[in-house]
């Protein structure tokens, strides 16, 4: 067990690490933060000074050195743009975010778990179809157009909710709607594939077959065994809470850590940038970190390192 | 010499509403409070609201509602001078200007505005930024100033390094903005300065968030009236569909950044309409005139010639824009050269000029990106087309940003722009191709001849002996050795509800103060 989460561990520290080198070199070959920052009328000699400030007239892998150097120290650097500490601008922004995505995530899971389920239950049913359909239709559509639908309909035509920004509640709802959505649909899909996967085992047939309530083998045996595979996506939108509404907040002006992540991108900010990256790998591996214990929960053959199948 | 351009009408104006706002009478109190705050969304957040540091566009648009200078542009075409912060000025010398400080005139904190404000803002303390770095696009203009002399608590003499004829220009332009001494004593760190800097303009700061909104208050002691808004409330809105929705939902009075395409929809509205035009700015595509190809001046020659730019800007921009006679503005005034040629569109002379360099259809690279310049995509694509009708070769490669675009080696063509600064070819091409300028210092074009005209200009200050270089410069430029093809003047719209009365200038700046010519014409 402990080799099972050391490995894990290691692993998950690896890919911060080469998520961090990867984005910080991509960063700094492909664009010019003097020019982004200080703006097309800036002279040559404003530029130069600026870039001596900032330590970026040093040879890239002295860059690289000195920001690897303070990561160990705990310092993430300053935002270019700002002049602050880029970390406290990174935390600032998180619970904007999470005041979308955490009731984002929720929606995912009402409105997922169980149409999938259904589906499944009925498959090729009326239901199952109607569905389907909706959950084909979600997960394509691409959430910036869903967004932008919502606030013709919603916003304009009938005024009934602001277009974006923030200031109240009102201001949450449609940018909800539009992460929760997508979420949705492509949840359903996953447990529905889960649910008729399980179904279909001998298992659930047996179970069937020695007259066990319907309701009860689904209860105790189906849904259980099509919880991996679903605890799999539901984790990835666990590590995506952070970040994963970058178009929702773009399309919605909301001040949110997407937001903050697009305008330092164009600006190059890359202490900001960095900052971002390294929370979001972290979130992400730790949320795969989680997954992987919740297997060894559900299915003890895996933190055994037994998945069974030879016997 | 003194020059002044307020009308009568514009002074009584004036002089009633800072009466009756000082007075504090129920009249002025009622006037305030009928007013409302204005809302605009617009694309990017400034860097910072301290002019001297950013000529960022965001900056821009919010330092002229917190600053004055001490002479003014009226913002007409003709970019004639108007008083600010000093009532008249007078000529001392080749280099040197006495200006006479209008009295009475307060801070946004209510401090007294002196000739000690004057002497601080253009000290090298305030001009050069954080730590005396130069971190600043003001000393682009600021540059020629020597020292402020203060010979009374309200008149300075302010001296150049050397004779300097556009002194009174540098005065007016971006970065000589006055800030109070006193209050950035106080702050005591550029830092906290920054963070809510003290002008004399029409509206004071109240907040600013990152990325989120910038919030001004009207100034209602402002020595030039009552502002015509009890506030201004910025909000970033960088996507330009979601600034038209919340313009269309009313949730914005004004809204910056738009593209053609969106005029008809704005318009279909009756309480909608777009407003701006043209900007002392000029749309051109740099040349790397060190490649391969490029080097051959008739090959650059007919890639101007092959361009048909009156039907470019009728598709793109609905002949909302000038094409100009060579890289100038008449805004230049004696430096503007009226009856240098207009950019003539002759495919035949092209197809000359190509055959002469021995060009046969060699790949010639366009560096290309993302539509940074409103409608650049279409616009390149038109280009080609026409290019490929008088048999030059171009293939566009598309880019992230100028930095990608700009390494080297380039060996291409890329669009840029020139805003001047001020009106003058000192303050425009000169910042493009001049030896500091954008192009040479990226090692993709110079003349000696044009640098050395350029240092004449800047010691000339004879009209006529500047005409005569400026005719030549804009030679080089046009015809003997172009570092660019220039395309159109640019243009700035916006989108705004008519009930609110606010009329475009000539620059990127945007006035919402008691001198917006929608105000001192009614």
């Amino acid at each position: 067990m402990f080799r099972f989460f050391a490995i894990r561990v290691l692993r998950a520290v690896l890919t911060v690490a080469l998520v961090v080198t990867f984005a910080f070199i991509v960063l700094r070959l492909s664009g010019d933060p003097a020019r982004s920052i200080m703006g097309d009328d800036a002279s040559p000699e404003a530029m130069t000074a600026f870039r001596r400030e900032w330590g970026l007239d040093q040879p890239l892998w002295m860059q690289y050195f000195h920001y690897f150097a303070a990561i160990f120290e705990g310092e993430l650097g300053r935002s270019m743009r700002g002049g602050v500490p880029a970390l406290d601008l990174v935390l600032e922004r998180i619970p904007a975010t999470l005041m979308l995505t955490l009731p984002a995530f929720l929606m995912k899971l009402a409105i997922g778990i169980p149409a999938g389920v259904y589906a499944a239950l009925y498959r090729d049913s009326v239901i199952d179809r109607a569905v389907m359909v909706t959950a084909v239709a979600g997960y394509t559509v691409p959430s910036f157009v869903l967004g932008l639908v919502l606030v013709q309909l919603l916003a304009i035509w009938v005024a009934w909710l602001p277009t974006g920004g923030t200031g109240g509640l009102q201001h949450l709802i449609l940018p909800i709607i539009t992460l929760g959505v997508g979420g949705a649909a492509v949840l359903a899909r996953f447990v529905r594939s889960a649910m008729l996967e399980v179904l279909g085992q001998p298992y659930i047939r047996a179970a069937s077959a020695k007259g066990i309530p319907w309701a009860s083998v689904v209860r105790g045996h189906a849904l259980p065994n099509a919880a991996i595979p679903t605890v799999t996506i539901v984790g990835f939108m666990v590590g995506n809470l952070i970040a994963g509404s970058v178009v929702v907040e773009s399309v919605f002006s909301w001040p949110g850590v997407g937001n903050l992540l697009v305008v330092s991108v164009a600006a190059r900010d890359l202490a900001v940038v960095q900052s971002i990256l390294l929370l979001v790998a972290a979130a992400m591996v730790f949320s795969n970190l989680i997954v992987d214990f919740l297997y060894g929960v559900l299915d003890p053959r895996l933190a055994n390192g037994n998945t069974g199948g030879d016997h | 010499m003194s020059n002044f351009s307020l009308t009568r009408r514009q002074l009584i104006a004036t002089g009633v509403a800072s009466l009756l706002a000082a007075s504090g009478t129920p009249f002025a109190r009622a006037l305030a409070a009928e007013r409302k705050t204005l809302k605009i969304g617009m694309s990017g957040f400034p860097p910072a609201v301290e002019p001297v540091l950013y000529a960022h566009t965001a900056t821009r648009r919010i330092a002229p509602q917190m600053f004055d200078t001490l002479i003014a542009f009226d913002q007409t075409p003709e970019m004639g001078l108007r008083p600010g912060l000093a009532e008249r000025w007078e000529r001392v010398d080749g280099k040197s200007l006495r200006l006479l400080l209008r009295k009475g005139v307060t801070f946004h904190d209510g401090g007294p505005f002196t000739a000690e404000d004057v002497a601080f803002s253009f000290s090298p303390e305030h001009l050069l930024g954080p730590d005396m770095a130069g971190k600043v696009t003001a000393m682009q203009t600021m540059d020629t100033i020597a020292k402020v002399v203060i010979v009374d608590s309200h008149t300075v003499i302010v001296h150049a390094k050397a004779d300097d004829a556009l002194l009174e220009k540098r005065l007016a332009s971006w970065g000589s903005e006055i800030v109070s001494k006193r209050a950035f004593e106080a702050a005591g760190s550029w830092d906290a300065w920054t963070a809510a800097p003290v002008g004399t303009g029409p509206y004071r700061i109240v907040s600013q968030t990152l990325d989120v909104e910038v919030k001004l208050a009207a100034h209602d002691s402002y020595w030039g009236g009552l502002p015509p808004f009890s506030g201004i409330h910025f909000r970033v809105i960088p996507e330009l569909a979601s600034r038209m929705n919340a313009l269309l939902a009313g949730e914005v009075d004004f809204i910056t950044d738009i593209a053609p395409d969106m005029f008809a929809e704005i318009e279909k509205h009756p309480e909608l309409e777009v407003t701006g035009g043209p900007v002392q700015n000029i749309r051109y595509l740099a040349i790397d005139a060190t490649g391969p190809v490029l080097e051959k001046v008739g090959v650059r020659r007919a890639m101007s010639l092959g361009l048909d730019r009156k039907a470019l800007v009728q598709a793109l921009w609905q002949d909302r824009l000038p094409i100009p006679n060579g890289f100038q503005f008449p805004s230049f005034g004696e430096a503007y050269i009226e009856d240098f040629p207009a950019l003539a569109y002759d495919p035949d002379l092209a197809r000359k000029l190509l055959a002469e360099s021995g060009y046969n259809g060699e790949t010639i690279t366009y560096k290309l990106l993302n539509n940074y310049y409103p409608a650049q995509v279409s616009g390149a694509q038109i280009m080609v087309e026409m290019w490929r009708a008088v048999g030059i070769n171009v293939e566009i490669q598309m880019m992230e940003n100028f930095a990608q675009i700009q390494t080297k080696p380039v060996h291409a063509i890329y669009d840029s722009s020139s805003t001047a600064i001020f009106p003058d070819p000192l303050a425009h091409a000169w910042r493009e191709f001049g030896p500091k300028g954008t192009l040479p210092k990226g090692s993709i074009w110079k003349n000696e001849e044009y640098f050395g005209l350029g240092e004449k200009l800047k010691e000339s200050a004879d009209p006529q002996a500047r005409r005569s270089i400026i005719r030549r410069m804009l030679e080089i430029v046009d015809r003997d050795d172009p570092p660019c093809v220039i395309l159109h003047g640019s243009g700035q719209f916006y989108g705004k509800r008519k009930d609110v009365a606010w009329a475009p200038g000539q620059t990127l700046d945007l006035n919402f103060g008691p001198f917006n010519a929608a105000h001192t014409q009614n």
